[in-house]
């Protein structure tokens, strides 16, 4: 479960990068956040990882309390954590394999473990038959499934993927996102940070969007201000726009059942 | 630790020695340079003390007692002088071997005059002293022992002695300390961009949980590893210098004294285990100084390791 309560994060003097954001995901939701440049999407991974904290307001990972957490404890949280970047962060010099297995020996993994995840991980991606090439040797594609089995290798509860499909090309888009989808299912977390909004259309997933650090809307719901309060950005209208009957009203601010796949 | 985990941390040591070979081989060549300057400043500190030392050991207090009195080793004289707490050792010296030394030391003229008569010298007690800053305080307290007629001794001597022993001890730590400092920054400034260039890792390790410590390891061990390898040919590279120095300086110093230059083999263990904790201290502290500021710099960014 994460939870955020009335968050706010000013970076400086500057106009806060997040403004009273609440939302709640739940365990095993998959969450889309979206938004144009500069509405808040990294800040709000950033208070995630416990790479910034926040300015007022609290944070809550599963038991964890972010904004008290002791600095020791940061590494533990980032073990139950996933992530996935848009530009994939792999060792050019190391095996597919050796990438995914890096992630397991840096928290010192016993290399038994090591031997029986990695596989097992690549086996999920589809890139087993792979697993002795260079990272330069594979498509984007591949190589953002390599990331994405590095991020599991440690059994995270939740999986932050941030503009995972930036960086390669609107099929090969798809799939990552089915790939996500089918981890999903087995329980895992998944918190997707994209500006694609075709993308977010091709899936019934719950949608937060985001604007000038605001949560405007969550699943197509402008619920948390009046509307004569909210006044969207052209990027953020030409998402609400384009999402038509994805963004309905939710007085409860969650997911409505039946919306996963 | 996990022996897989340990095995990890110092495949990974080695790895970014071996990723950053020049910036590793220029590390070590600066690091061996600056141990043999350490080294030569240590050696030239023992032998100088040594020679110092020699020509102290040489320049004895002389201690006389009136005529008529018969001295010998044990009797009260000698207890009040040894019981002065600055005074290393005191030796009879009966006339005869007084005699018998000024005829070693002086030429046939000078034999001459001194005749076949021994007694013309009297008897002494030779003294020898621990400090020699109190030398003058000491030659003083012995002036002042009853039984005491007089005393022989050159404080100018003494003190110029002293004055260059103390001013090379001071250049040798000197220099020890400046190099040490010089070291530290060398090893530092070389895991700082050994981390640079391995900063997508360090990213990935800080994204998935590793511990600062698990970070800082792989870094510490190269630091070390670097150190050990320049203090061990640091080792062979101080003792060819000084077995070529002492070579050189052979003829000078027999002139000095009668004394020659320290074995290199007395001080080759004390060297090598010097210079080897040396790079290990001077390896592990310049990674913690340099990783430590890294990781506070960057702190938890998980996005930013590009």
């Amino acid at each position: 479960m994460i939870e955020f309560k009335n968050v706010s994060k000013v970076y400086g003097t500057g106009a806060p990068a997040l403004d009273n954001v609440s939302l709640r995901i739940e365990s095993g939701e998959f969450v889309f956040i979206v938004g144009a440049s500069g509405a808040g999407k990294s800040t709000f991974l950033k208070l995630m990882t416990r790479e910034e904290v926040p300015t007022s307001g609290s944070i809550r990972i599963s038991e964890r309390v972010l904004n008290d957490m002791r600095r020791s404890q940061i590494p533990y949280l980032r073990r139950e954590l996933g992530i996935v970047f848009q530009d994939f962060r792999l060792i050019s010099y190391m095996t597919v394999y050796d990438n995914v297995a890096f992630a397991m020996r840096a928290v010192g993994a016993a290399e038994k473990e090591v031997r029986q995840v990695v596989p097992f991980v690549l086996g999920l991606v589809d890139l087993l038959q792979k697993k002795e090439r260079k990272p330069d040797e594979l498509s984007g594609g591949e190589q953002q499934r390599v990331a994405l089995a590095r991020a599991l290798a440690n059994k995270p509860k939740i999986l932050i993927a941030d503009e995972p499909t930036g960086n390669v090309d609107p099929i090969m888009s798809r799939e990552i996102v089915a790939l996500l989808s089918r981890i999903n299912d087995d329980g895992t977390t998944v918190v997707m940070v994209t500006h694609e909004h075709d993308l977010v259309r091709m899936f019934n997933k719950r949608v937060v969007l985001l604007d000038s650090g605001r949560v405007v809307s969550d699943s197509g719901v402008i619920a948390a201000k009046p509307k004569e309060e909210f006044c969207p950005s052209p990027g953020a209208q030409a998402l609400l726009n384009s999402n038509g009957n994805r963004f309905k009203k939710d007085k409860d601010n969650k997911p409505k059942a039946g919306e996963s796949q | 630790m996990r022996r897989s985990s340990a095995a990890f941390l110092i495949k990974e040591g080695f790895r970014n020695i071996v990723v950053n070979k020049l910036m590793s081989i220029s590390s070590i060549s600066v690091l061996f340079s600056c141990l043999i300057m350490i080294g030569s400043a240590f050696l030239l500190l023992v032998n100088v003390s040594s020679i110092v030392e020699g020509i102290e050991n040489q320049n004895v207090i002389a201690v006389f007692y009136p005529d008529g009195v018969e001295g010998s080793p044990g009797d009260d004289l000698h207890k009040r002088i040894l019981a002065l707490d600055n005074v290393k050792s005191a030796e009879f010296v009966p006339n005869e071997e007084a005699y018998k030394e000024s005829l070693a030391g002086a030429g046939p003229e000078i034999a001459e005059l001194l005749g076949s008569d021994a007694s013309i010298f009297p008897d002494s007690y030779k003294v020898t002293i621990t400090d020699m800053q109190r030398y003058s305080e000491t030659v003083r307290e012995l002036k002042a022992l009853p039984g005491v007629e007089s005393v022989r001794a050159s404080e100018v001597l003494a003190q110029k002695l002293y004055n260059i022993r103390h001013t090379v001890t001071l250049i040798s730590i000197g220099i020890i300390v400046l190099l040490f400092i010089v070291s530290l920054f060398i090893i530092s400034n070389t895991i700082k961009i050994t981390m640079f260039s391995r900063r997508l890792e360090i990213g990935i390790m800080r994204n998935v949980g590793a511990t600062p410590w698990f970070i800082r390891l792989p870094f510490m061990l190269e630091g070390m590893i670097l150190g050990i390898i320049s203090g061990m040919l640091a080792t062979f590279a101080v003792w060819g210098i000084y077995e070529l120095a002492i070579r050189a300086l052979a003829d000078l110093l027999t002139d000095i004294g009668e004394r020659s230059s320290l074995p290199f083999s007395h001080y080759a263990a004390g060297i090598f285990v010097g210079f080897v904790a040396l790079g290990i201290v001077t390896g592990s502290f310049g990674s913690f100084l340099a990783i430590a500021k890294y990781l506070k710099e960057k702190e938890f960014a998980v996005h930013e390791c590009e």
